[in-house]
């Protein structure tokens, strides 16, 4: 049984339909990438999984559960983890109340140390407020809120956008670590990153899945892919 | 000079006397515990949920007389009186709290969704009815809506009523307890939303409730707390204000069927000068509100002059100067408009 499996969804804002007949399946530790254009609907395929906006046609089911119109609360408290794109910590917590709150179960000291001993950058800044740190702090911040929050399968939106190649490659140690007892959904503009975290992809292109396949022989040169990606 | 100036000129000397400012300022700090506990409840709501609340001056009237009418039955008289007030205030703010967490749950959260303009029209028809449900509920148990009710009065320990004088400055015992009480509050309140889950969970939710969502936390249970707890603190305050019969802006206190109108539009002022949804501002506002309302009813309501209008205009005139200098408050994080 899949752990996530989002069968046939429709998802519109207000009257525009942004996703049509999505289907997609997420394994138990299997790392799933979403490749697509700008605007193609991928972050609202995030959205839709954690029901953050249902979708009007379809079903979601994670871990055997149909959780279709459920609250977003209860879909998180079932293990599904988000780091969106744009990171939003609450910035008028400090880093350490950032972390404490992302925590489900558990000991939450022991689980906030295990966030700085990830990212130990994040270290010093324990007692700054989260609207003091650089845009690849923040980064580290929401990442580390997602690993130490108990998920089984965690949704990472457009992990090394705008960062430096020194974060970039924090991330990308963390999210590997990450996937060795987590499932993942990544969005990732960068291809080469993507392929190389994925064990496989989904290419959307208008809000449909026009391919799907494994990653392994892939680079950002194949074929299978590019074709579906050209403007 | 005319005579209105050497009044003016003399009252100002006056004040400038050690013990008269004593006597000010303790009076400036126990109108201030009330501002701040009135305000609390409301500046909390606000800032989680977004709604304007309307009933909040109804709701502490009914905690005033809800509180009034535990003291008037459990208080034995004497210094016990104070721990019959303590238990009273508990048992009210309970019962407030979960009245508050239902009436969320069942009129308010159905319109979150909607415009400002919804949230002000129902909470304003919510406190019509509160009010008039209290009116018949005092009028079925014979109390005189129109004075200050004396039975919760009549029941306070002889030493809150007493007046004192020390460093040349006079003050009632009720203004030391309501300081302590202020205070006390303002610390429980504190602790509540910095140490504890579910003050975290409230700091989360004020500014993003779709991630909070996305963490697990039940924003709408948590909405239900802070709306009940809110309300609760109304009600708190309320009981204090049936004891006290000075009253706040110049406006006779006790617990009367003005009390609703009385608290609503001092408590919007500190919530506005504070800024809107700002617990640390309420407090602040609320100390510079009290100070204003002290001050102003030394200069103009005494035994030389008395023109029991002009606090509440001093208070007027704060909330207009602050909108136009400061139309986000003194810590508030954005203006609010409503659509």
């Amino acid at each position: 049984m899949a752990l996530l499996e989002v069968d046939g969804v429709d998802t519109y804002y207000g009257e525009s339909k942004i996703l049509e007949d999505v289907s997609m399946e997420v394994g138990v530790d299997e790392t799933v990438a979403i490749i697509g254009r700008n605007g193609v609907g991928k972050t609202t395929v995030m959205r839709t999984m954690l029901q953050l906006t249902p979708p009007r046609e379809g079903k979601v089911r994670f871990k055997g559960v149909d959780v279709t119109g459920m609250e977003t609360s209860e879909v998180a408290s079932m293990g599904m983890g988000w780091v969106p794109e744009d990171r939003r910590p609450f910035t008028q917590l400090t880093v350490e109340e950032n972390l404490r709150i992302s925590v489900k179960e558990g000991d939450v000291d022991e689980k906030v140390e295990e966030a700085f001993d990830i990212f130990p950058l994040l270290t010093d800044s324990r007692n700054d407020k989260a609207n003091q740190l650089s845009g690849g702090e923040q980064q580290m911040l929401a990442m580390a809120r997602g690993l130490i929050g108990g998920n089984d399968l965690l949704l990472v939106d457009e992990p090394s956008e705008g960062l430096s190649p020194i974060v970039v490659e924090e991330i990308t140690g963390a999210l590997k670590k990450a996937k060795e007892d987590t499932a993942l959904v990544v969005i990732e503009q960068s291809l080469p990153l993507a392929l190389e975290l994925a064990d496989r992809y989904y290419i959307l292109d208008r809000g449909m899945v026009v391919a799907q396949g494994e990653t392994e022989g892939l680079d950002e040169e194949s074929e299978e892919i590019l074709e579906h990606l050209r403007v | 000079m005319t005579g209105t100036e050497a009044v003016f000129v003399l009252s100002v000397v006056e004040i400038l006397r050690p013990e008269e400012i004593v006597g000010v300022l303790i009076d400036a700090l126990s109108k201030a515990a009330l501002y701040i506990m009135i305000a609390a409840g409301l500046t909390i709501i606000f800032g989680l949920i977004g709604v304007v609340n309307f009933a909040h001056g109804s709701l502490t009237m009914l905690g005033a007389y809800l509180g009034g009418l535990l003291i008037a039955i459990i208080a034995p008289g004497g210094v016990l009186s104070l721990v019959a007030f303590l238990v009273a205030a508990v048992i009210t703010f309970l019962i407030l709290t979960v009245a508050g967490g239902m009436m969320e749950k069942a009129i308010i959260k159905p319109i979150y969704d909607r415009s400002p303009v919804y949230h002000i029209l129902l909470t304003l028809g919510i406190a019509f009815v509160l009010d008039e449900l209290i009116a018949i509920g005092a009028t079925l148990l014979d109390i005189d809506l129109i004075s200050p009710w004396q039975d919760p009065i009549d029941a306070m320990p002889d030493f809150l009523s007493t007046t004192y004088t020390a460093v040349g400055a006079s003050f009632r015992g009720l203004d030391i307890f309501e300081i302590v009480l202020g205070a006390v509050a303002v610390v429980l309140i504190w602790l509540f939303l910095n140490r504890t889950k579910y003050g975290l969970y409230i700091r989360a939710c004020t500014e993003d409730t779709e991630m909070a969502e996305a963490l697990g936390i039940n924003v709408p249970r948590t909405f239900t707390i802070v709306f009940g707890v809110g309300v609760g603190l109304a009600g708190v305050a309320g009981m204090l204000l049936a004891w006290d019969i000075q009253g706040l802006m110049g406006q006779s206190g006790g617990a009367t069927i003005f009390l609703s109108a009385n608290v609503l539009l001092p408590a919007f002022v500190v919530v506005i000068v504070g800024g809107l949804g700002s617990f640390d501002g309420t407090v602040v506002a609320g100390l510079l509100v009290g100070l204003v309302d002290a001050v102003a009813m030394w200069l103009f309501v005494n035994e030389i002059v008395d023109f029991s209008a002009l606090p509440e205009i001093a208070i007027f005139v704060l909330l207009i100067v602050a909108l136009a200098v400061r139309p986000r408050g003194i810590f508030g994080s954005k203006e609010v408009t409503i659509n």
